[in-house]
């Protein structure tokens, strides 16, 4: 038929041309990142040493960059704008991460004295926590408070714990029989987002321990944070390759962005990623010494 | 009669490419000895006389005047092998695509085709497992490496076939009721942890510094339900060891087993640190990707005996968990740099971080594209990162 007739095979010519077209926009929409850089933060005067974390205050709309190697937290304004630094008069000792607690007191993570640090900023009072579990001495790592509870990463037992007002472990995640070490969690669409570094695996589990089949991840080398996005995607950080990969929820890779270096489009031993109040992606750059934000 | 020439066609293009394959090998054995190309193993294509398959006879973009590069050459016919290696734990030489590391290309003496037999063509590599030791394990001194270990990849560790406990199990089932083992509470596990699968000098192939409750055979100062699990079983001994680890990017591991064991050995080890492999082996299971890039890097740091010559193992303020700033760190060695070179230390600040300039600002020691390991091209872009008038 195609042969006898010229407009039908005009046609057939016409459709294979759109559907390639089609494809190509796919495939194109798939590989390429939505996210344009916005701005950086980053300290007045000798700014930030070694930034590791971030926490994003959504109520007041503001950043909170935990600079560990300068022992101090600096805020900065929903434009970016540098607003201070607090070092609890020189008393903050490796900070490591940091959330605000519903009394607008900060809890501070600080590695130095392996405790949870309560700093009650208007009675200028600190109150270091050292956090038991099972009679055992937990390692904290990372912070998150969600739901006005707050959990915490131990490093030790590989747990995440949900602590008490008290600071005490009210309840525990423990992770599947042979997993490997855990480098991040996240608590977001009511569940607890945790990367296992080694494995190279996310779990999650629900409000009551429930877990949901892991995530295995391809395409990344050192994976460091995990960020949830509420359209559908996981991104995960990746320290060795100053690289953000997104990932759909069976881990197929999406696309991925940044790379390893000193530059504007580049990581330099990146330490965590994590949305802000206004859906911007913030990734905590630490070898460059910043944060840079990242808006669809 | 149109059907019929195609017919023709068809039957010539065949019989002329047969007749073209068949020639092939003769015209090339004109130049090249064909002694070279046969052996008591033959590469299928070669044995074919198939030199096209692998080889452009006129001209190639790669070496030997190959039609493909390094594995996909070989992965063109070894299509599963290409899915295969590509699964679970990848041994070094199949990750870098270097298959004729092992394999000779065209016949070879050993069976797959390897350069020399088993034991020799891994100890071209794994030079320190080839020195002779007191007491071996019968398999390792009949050179039968494979009878533990996957060449190309595994699920294991190490390239093991199976999970280490068993198979050490599945030899030596005798030993859960050995005399060395009594008042073993449970199942036989931990094998590795005692004894090196490899030699030893001590009897039993148990290795040679033993850790003192195990030497003193306290295993109640570790085990047991009144004492902590996890990494807390260490650090309750081992206290200075808390404190280095007290810092924000450390090797506290998180996970669902005692950290500390995933690099040293709980009871006995090859040496007094008791790290569970020598040198810079005992990193590698985990930071694949950078043993991946520093042996691909074209400039690199010359090796060193182990990572800790640079690294702070335990935990470090730095990044990179360097033992000390990007300066102290090189300048150990490196006695006269940073004294003529380019300024460093705190007086000389880097403008795109605000941070000192040190050698890491521009060296990669983990292997870079570049000339001396920088970390762009000293002819183009690494200067004017910051002299950008230039």
């Amino acid at each position: 038929m195609l042969r006898k007739n010229p407009r039908c095979r005009l046609g057939c010519l016409l459709f294979f041309g759109m559907f390639f077209s089609a494809s190509s926009l796919v495939w194109a929409a798939e590989m390429q990142s939505p996210w344009k850089f916005v701005f950086s933060l980053q300290g007045q005067g000798k700014g930030m040493a070694l930034p590791v974390a971030l926490y994003v205050d959504h109520e007041k709309e503001r950043y909170y960059v935990v600079d560990s190697t300068g022992n101090k937290l600096v805020s900065f304004g929903a434009d970016g704008k540098y607003l201070q630094e607090f070092t609890a008069e020189g008393n903050l000792k490796k900070p490591y991460d940091m959330v605000r607690l519903a009394d607008g007191s900060l809890l501070v993570v600080e590695k130095g004295r392996n405790s949870l640090t309560r700093v009650d900023l208007k009675n200028k009072k600190t109150v270091h926590t050292v956090v038991k579990h099972q009679g055992q001495e937990v390692f904290v790592d990372r912070l998150e408070i969600a739901g006005g509870k707050v959990y915490v990463l131990d490093r030790s037992s590989g747990r995440i714990l949900q602590l008490d007002e008290t600071l005490q472990p009210a309840k525990s995640y423990a992770m599947p029989a042979g997993a490997g070490w855990l480098a991040d969690f996240k608590v977001a669409e009511k569940k607890v987002w945790v990367l296992d570094q080694k494995k190279k695996q996310v779990y999650s589990y629900d409000e009551n321990g429930r877990p949901s089949p892991a995530i295995q991840l391809t395409g990344v080398d050192f994976p460091v944070s995990l960020a949830v996005d509420p359209t559908g995607l996981l991104y995960v950080l990746d320290r060795h390759r100053g690289a953000i990969v997104a990932f759909g929820r069976n881990g197929e890779v999406k696309y991925q962005f940044l790379t390893k270096g000193q530059g504007r489009d580049n990581l330099y031993f990146p330490q965590e990623i994590r949305f802000d109040h206004l859906g911007r992606l913030c990734v905590v750059d630490e070898g460059n010494s910043r944060v840079m934000v990242f808006k669809r | 009669m149109r059907r019929l020439f195609i017919i023709l066609l068809i039957f010539g293009l065949f019989t002329g490419l047969a007749c073209s394959v068949a020639l092939a090998s003769e015209v090339c054995y004109k130049c090249h000895d064909k002694k070279n190309f046969t052996g008591k193993f033959t590469h299928g294509p070669v044995s074919q006389g198939k030199c096209g398959d692998c080889h452009n006879p006129h001209v190639a973009k790669y070496p030997g005047l190959l039609q493909g590069e390094g594995a996909a050459l070989c992965y063109s016919c070894h299509k599963r092998a290409k899915t295969e290696f590509a699964k679970g734990v990848v041994h070094q030489p199949v990750r870098d695509g270097k298959c004729l590391g092992c394999h000779a290309p065209h016949a070879a003496g050993h069976d797959g085709l390897l350069r020399k037999n088993l034991a020799e063509t891994c100890f071209v590599c794994h030079q320190e497992m080839a020195k002779p030791q007191a007491v071996s394990h019968k398999p390792f001194a009949q050179g039968q490496c494979t009878v533990c270990h996957q060449p190309h990849q595994a699920k294991n560790d190490q390239l093991l076939k199976m999970e280490a406990d068993a198979l050490c199990l599945s030899c030596h089932q005798q030993a859960q009721g050995s005399a060395g083992h009594r008042g073993f509470p449970r199942k036989l596990s931990g094998c590795l942890s005692c004894h090196n699968p490899h030699g030893s000098s001590r009897k039993g192939l148990v290795r040679q510094h033993l850790h003192q409750p195990f030497a003193e055979k306290q295993c109640d100062s570790c085990h047991g339900a009144q004492h902590n699990t996890g990494s807390e079983a260490c650090l309750r001994c081992h206290a200075g060891m808390k404190t280095t680890m007290m810092a924000p990017h450390n090797h506290m591991f998180a996970g669902t087993e005692n950290g500390c064991i995933l690099c040293h050995s709980p009871h006995a080890g090859d040496d007094k640190k008791m790290l569970k492999t020598s040198g810079n082996k005992v990193c590698q299971p985990c930071h694949q990707d950078t043993f991946s890039r520093y042996a691909q890097s074209q400039h690199r740091h010359p090796p060193v005996s182990s990572c800790s010559e640079c690294h702070e193992v335990h935990g470090s303020d730095r990044l990179a968990m360097l033992r000390d700033d990007g300066n102290q760190v090189c300048s150990r060695c490196h006695l006269t740099q940073g004294k003529f070179s380019h300024p460093v230390g705190d007086k000389v600040i880097d403008q795109r971080t605000g941070q000192m300039m040190t050698c890491v600002t521009c060296h990669d020691p983990m292997g870079s594209p570049h000339r001396y390991h920088l970390v762009l091209s000293a002819k183009k872009e690494l200067c004017t990162q910051c002299h950008r008038s230039y």
